[in-house]
């Protein structure tokens, strides 16, 4: 499964001076080094993955895209979770002072670790959260067999 | 920062320690206002809060937990429990009309601009 790198930042007071550096070094390379805009734009959205024994649940990042825009798939045991981030309506003829988000087409694809009911497949978003319920398919679920 | 040494497919979601992230912005200009779009994923529009304080404009959030009973993580990059970031305010600001609308997690500030930056025509009466 492909994890995709993601830099914790935490703000803890000691570290602020970092920041600082990290923060002029981007104002000087305009933030060619490190910005979520890249980070969105190559990896896809960040995930979240979970089972138990009735379901997997997929959490996906996806601010500022419409439920309209976004297409999940499940097929021969992949999911992909794929859509567009249109630019917000507000920047139309506005002067860009400084730009983080990325917009555009993302995509997604991994490996389900459970055989799933795809007809059974639920999703919502919910403030920029996607959530993609698949529930097992009976035949993955664990079951004890009776010696008769 | 983690404070189990367990790898992170065996821990259950409460034992996730708290991590604050700075959400990406996109900062516009118009004639009449700044424009400030701040990422904000997973953060109900109640949990937000905004305050101007002498260090500028203050945005804080907490991301709603997601339930996790006797889930199995096995991929885990979403690991923002809360958001903040700070903003310097310039003078030509008018802190009093500051207004924000928050939608598909993403928050919009909108920062009217003081009327003296606002530009003008001054007509030529004699």
């Amino acid at each position: 499964m492909f994890v995709r790198f993601q830099p914790l930042r935490v703000e803890v007071p000691s570290l602020r001076p970092l920041f600082d550096v990290e923060r002029s070094l981007e104002d000087v390379f305009g933030g060619i080094l490190d910005t979520p805009a890249l980070k969105t734009a190559s990896g896809g959205p960040a995930l979240e993955i979970r089972e138990n024994e009735k379901e997997t649940v997929v959490v996906a990042e996806i601010p500022g895209v419409a439920k309209e825009d976004v297409k999940i798939s499940v097929h021969t045991g992949l999911l992909t979770i794929s859509g567009t981030r249109k630019r917000p309506g507000a920047a139309e003829g506005a002067k860009v002072l400084r730009n983080e988000i990325a917009v555009g087409t993302f995509s997604r694809t991994f490996e389900l670790p459970q055989s799933i009911d795809a007809e059974k497949v639920e999703a919502t978003l919910v403030n920029g959260l996607l959530t993609i319920t698949l529930p097992h398919s009976e035949s993955a679920r664990p079951r004890s067999i009776q010696i008769t | 920062m983690m404070n189990t040494t367990e790898p992170l497919a065996q821990r259950t979601e409460d034992q996730v320690p708290a991590c604050v992230t700075m959400p990406a912005a996109e900062i516009l200009e118009t004639p009449e206002a700044y424009l400030l779009l701040l990422d904000m994923p997973g953060a109900p529009k109640e949990s937000i809060t905004l305050a101007v304080t002498e260090d500028g404009l203050v945005v804080e959030a907490m991301v709603a937990p997601r339930p996790a009973e006797n889930a199995r993580m096995l991929l885990q990059e979403i690991r923002t429990t809360a958001y903040r970031r700070a903003f310097a305010l310039g003078k030509g600001i008018d802190a009093n009309a500051i207004e924000a609308g928050c939608a598909e997690g993403v928050l919009t500030v909108t920062l009217r601009k003081s009327a003296k930056v606002q530009p003008r025509e001054i007509t030529i009466t004699s």
